[in-house]
């Protein structure tokens, strides 16, 4: 048991109650890895909305999911993937010491992000603008008009916006998060034996893209 | 490791309100939850007073006839406060947070948690949910809705339900993160040389519990949510006027809150493990099954929350999986109660207080466990099914399981946390009072449930059966008050001993287990040098308690 | 601190090379446009399979290279899972329920995810809606028709019995 000596006590960035570096670094990986499991079940009451209507009520979806711009979904799922990419090259570089690339990397990321978020805004000011609202707010008049197949178009709505909204609260937090890890970056505090809170960065920005992965085909294109 | 007679420890190294309120220092925050998870136990304990005083005698007495414009408090809202304190401020965060967040590193052998500021955080946001609760219950309107916030009564009544789940919603996330906390605490953080096995069970039951809080909290999260959503816009999911299926909104709510159940028995459970063992002074019989059981009751936890919906409409052929599968957690159960039974055999008993909470916890919770089996099988269910057999068995399992443990390890690890020894002759008299008065209030509910006596009403004039209800609401309502001068009498002698108690030894109790083994109370990093496990928690055939 | 650095004690962490890297990027986007064209031809109850068949595969590339799941101690993989199983778990046993209610009982069940009565009204107001016409003008009453619907929402409804605990 390496933990039982104390020669590894060097690192700046130990905190006291850990014996080495790699112990804290395996902790926060471990925590971090406990929070998605936790982001995973909370988007799954959504899932679950969502699998529930489908099912029983099929042709809501596959005449609601044309109101959506598959086209700016499909350019928002591109934007993630890459910022999902550019995210593990900055974890990447940083286990190899090299702080600029970290940092040009999580700067392209935060720029992913915000280019996601402009889009979303578009897609829902446009939604807004018909009167495509969720719940007992939905008017949108052309869309009975021309679907009066579908029953409770409001719920489809209901989940479209639940679930990019709370999609879209994540990345807000993972902008406020990235930016922060871009700064320490910045400020020289992380290197290749302390880089854990990039990798946690990191983890929660691949989990808001796996969770695109699936809304963009169930909500935009089926 | 037998630096104890130093005088500096973890209360008293640093001094100041601001010292505790910025700590990171696990034993300080257990303290801190401590002080607010109790005073939320004295105010559910408050509207339960209120509620037995209610049902002294059929009519309406101490709250308005009917629920009118204007009348602040009705019965209604005083029920609903009880469950929904007891359950999500008192019961949920009580053996975790406090004794777990006292004595799992300790017990580890490591200086604290895995994330000390995170575990001073969720602190914080527990006391920002209460905060929100408050403002509901005081300034808002309150809730009437009983602790289940049930749809469609819940997103159309006047009170501040919204405000209400939002608190809730905020008090959840406290409750993952501790759970986090001592998932990562348990795997990363164990001293050199102990395995999973050389864990004691209360980490293991811990252990257990805190998964249950990381998988199910989060879909509790999400159920307000989107209960708050369709309130406030009406997304058509729990509400039937808007399209949507209020008995979706039960399977949403229990399939938290039946783990829940388990968040709060399992650390009852894990407690019960340390009081046998240690007051037996014997190695715990099937320590392996002991710890697997932990983990398969909080398995089996997360299949069964259908149980509470057999009357709900819920379709029949899920409800006959879902009864087969209650019967099921009996197993792990009672493989855990033969085997304390068994740790007691040959065991050289020592009757003190702990050891009475624990035996009082074999019958209680037993009860509690058998009649939750009645209720779990589909033909027993219907007649019984909100009558106040139910109220009875729950009663049981939380207070009788839980609250009772959570009695005994507060006196077992007292001196540990405190540095002082209580009373034990009061301590005697406090559990004579908690035990009659416990079965008092709540073995009447079961004869009352049984004859019919519907739960949630606050009048129970005109029935057939007027007369009998009377006379066992009035038996539990003595019961209930003979309870809280137990309450009483154990809070007085718990503070006096602060005050004027004898100084603890590091190991009053003989036990093994590695927070035995610094001193009382522990200094501020928990051990003075970093200590190495070399024997089991319960060893008591290889080493002497002496020796650790 | 026992179990989970047993096997390697000098740590040194994964590096990927950055071909996989970029191979994974260049997957993700070819699978894009899979899923996208393969929604565009109507398979009726086979799209939402298949939507899903390849965003498993696109996440599980993702959970695989770009989280490290392949390089870590297995343990994570299995922590990943686990919360997979339990999501199925409570997706599968609501939809259990919630179909098969749905038959046996259809006189009991049958208002449920009926068409809202307020919904009603305003389908009525948007059959009389002319489709070049400007429809700013309708929102008045339709404001109207929806505060209509909101005093009426105690219609009759299947009343869910109380919570057993
Ligand atoms: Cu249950």
């Amino acid at each position: 048991m390496s933990a039982t000596t104390h020669d590894s006590h060097g690192h700046p960035r130990l905190a006291h109650h850990f014996f080495e570096m790699e112990q804290q670094h395996e902790c926060a990986k471990l925590g971090m890895w406990l929070f998605l499991l936790t982001e995973i079940l909370f988007f799954g009451g959504l899932f679950c909305f969502y699998f529930i209507w489908r099912i029983m009520d099929p042709e809501l979806f596959v005449g609601a999911s044309e109101m959506l711009n598959w086209k700016l979904g499909g350019l928002n799922t591109i934007v993630l993937i890459f910022s999902s990419f550019t995210v593990a090259m900055a974890i990447r570089s940083i286990q190899q010491n090299k702080r600029n690339a970290c940092a040009i990397y999580l700067a392209i990321t935060i720029a992913c992000a915000f280019v996601f978020l402009v889009v979303k805004y578009f897609e829902y000011s446009a939604k807004i603008g018909h009167g495509t609202l969720p719940g007992t707010s939905f008017h949108d008049l052309h869309f009975l008009a021309e679907h009066p197949e579908v029953k409770n178009p409001h719920i489809f709505f209901s989940i479209y916006f639940c679930m990019t909204g709370l999609h879209g609260f994540h990345v807000i937090c993972g902008i406020v998060y990235i930016a922060w890890l871009l700064y320490l970056t910045l400020k020289n505090r992380f290197d290749s034996e302390y880089y854990a809170p990039i990798e946690m960065g990191g983890l929660y920005w691949h989990l808001v893209d796996l969770i695109w992965i699936y809304l963009f085909p169930l909500l935009y294109l089926i | 490791m037998s630096a104890a007679d130093s005088n500096t420890n973890y209360i008293n190294h640093t001094k100041g309100i601001m010292s505790w309120l910025l700590t990171v220092d696990h034993k300080r925050i257990g303290l801190m939850y401590m002080i607010v998870v109790l005073s939320a136990f004295a105010a559910g304990g408050f509207f339960a007073v209120a509620i037995r005083l209610e049902l002294f005698a059929p009519e309406m007495q101490i709250f308005p006839a009917a629920p009118t414009e204007g009348a602040s408090w009705t019965y209604n809202k005083a029920f609903t406060l009880h469950g929904a304190i007891m359950v999500f401020l008192f019961i949920i965060p009580s053996i975790p947070a406090i004794l777990g967040n006292f004595c799992l590193p300790i017990m580890l052998g490591t200086k604290d948690v895995a994330f000390p500021r995170l575990n001073l955080a969720s602190w914080y946001i527990y006391m920002i949910g209460a905060a929100i609760c408050l403002y509901a219950i005081f300034f808002g309107n309150s809730v009437d809705t009983g602790w289940t916030f049930y749809t469609p009564y819940s997103t159309s009544s006047s009170s501040s339900v919204t405000m209400m789940t939002f608190g809730v919603f905020v008090l959840g996330f406290s409750s993952i993160l501790t759970g986090m906390n001592f998932v990562v605490t348990v795997h990363k953080m164990r001293a050199p040389g102990m395995g999973w096995f050389e864990m004691p069970l209360f980490v293991w039951g811990i252990y257990a519990t805190a998964l249950i809080q990381i998988l199910a909290t989060p879909v509790l999260a999400i159920t307000l949510l989107l209960l708050i959503m369709e309130t406030t816009f009406g997304i058509g999911i729990f509400d039937p006027a808007n399209g949507g299926d209020p008995v979706l909104f039960q399977h949403f709510f229990w399939f938290y809150s039946h783990p829940a159940v388990y968040i709060m028995i399992l650390p009852g459970m894990a407690v019960m493990s340390e009081l046998i063992a240690v007051h037996s002074h014997r190695t715990i019989f099937g320590y392996k099954l002991i710890a697997y059981s932990s983990v398969a009751i909080a398995f089996l936890g997360f299949l069964v929350w259908g149980h509470h919906m057999f009357v709900s409409g819920q379709s029949e052929f899920i409800s006959l999986l879902f009864s087969f599968i209650t019967f099921l957690i009996g197993v792990p159960t009672a493989i855990k109660l033969f085997n304390w039974m068994t740790t007691m055999y040959l065991g050289q008993i020592s009757w003190n207080t702990p050891m009475l909470y624990a035996l009082c916890f074999m019958v209680t919770f037993t009860i509690g466990g058998l009649t939750g089996v009645f209720l779990g099988a589909l033909g027993m269910d219907i007649p019984l099914h909100d009558t106040y057999f139910v109220v009875a068995h729950f009663h049981y399992v939380m207070m009788g399981g839980t609250v009772i443990a959570f009695l005994g390890g507060l006196h077992h690890w007292w001196p540990k946390i405190f540095g002082k020894m209580y009373s034990e002759f009061w301590g005697k008299i406090g559990f004579v009072f908690i035990f009659l008065g416990f079965n008092m209030t709540f073995f009447s509910q079961f004869i009352l449930g049984q004859q019919g006596m519907p739960r949630r009403y606050a009048d129970y004039a005109g029935f057939e059966k007027t007369q009998l209800f009377e006379t066992y609401h009035q038996f539990s309502t003595v019961g209930s008050l003979i309870l809280a001068v137990g309450f009483i009498i154990i809070l007085i002698y718990l503070v006096h001993s602060l005050i004027a108690g004898k100084k603890a030894p590091a190991n009053p109790w003989g036990g093994l287990s590695m927070e035995w083994a610094t001193s009382s109370p522990p200094p501020a990093h928990n051990f003075l040098e970093d200590p190495v496990c070399k024997h089991g928690p319960y060893d008591y055939d290889k080493v002497r308690p002496e020796d650790i | 601190m026992s179990s989970s650095n047993s096997t390697h004690d000098s740590h040194q962490p994964h590096i990927t090379p950055m071909w996989v890297y970029f191979g994974v990027l260049g997957a993700l986007l070819i699978l894009t446009v899979v899923t996208v064209a393969v929604a565009q031809v109507d398979l009726g109850p086979l799209n939402l399979p298949v939507a899903m068949a390849v965003a498993t595969v696109k996440a599980g590339l993702v959970a695989l290279i770009f989280m490290h799941l392949v390089f870590d101690h297995k343990f994570y993989i299995y922590l990943l899972l686990a919360s997979l199983v339990f999501l199925a778990v409570f997706v599968i046993f609501c939809l259990f329920d919630l179909t098969r209610r749905h038959e046996i009982r259809h006189e009991v069940a049958a208002p449920i995810h009926a068409e809202a009565e307020w919904y009603k009204e305003l389908r009525i107001q948007a059959a009389g809606l002319d489709h070049g016409e400007d429809h700013g003008d309708s929102h008045g009453d339709l404001h109207g028709a929806k505060t209509n619907a909101h005093s009426e929402k105690h219609a009759p409804v299947q009343t869910p019995a109380a919570p057993q605990h």
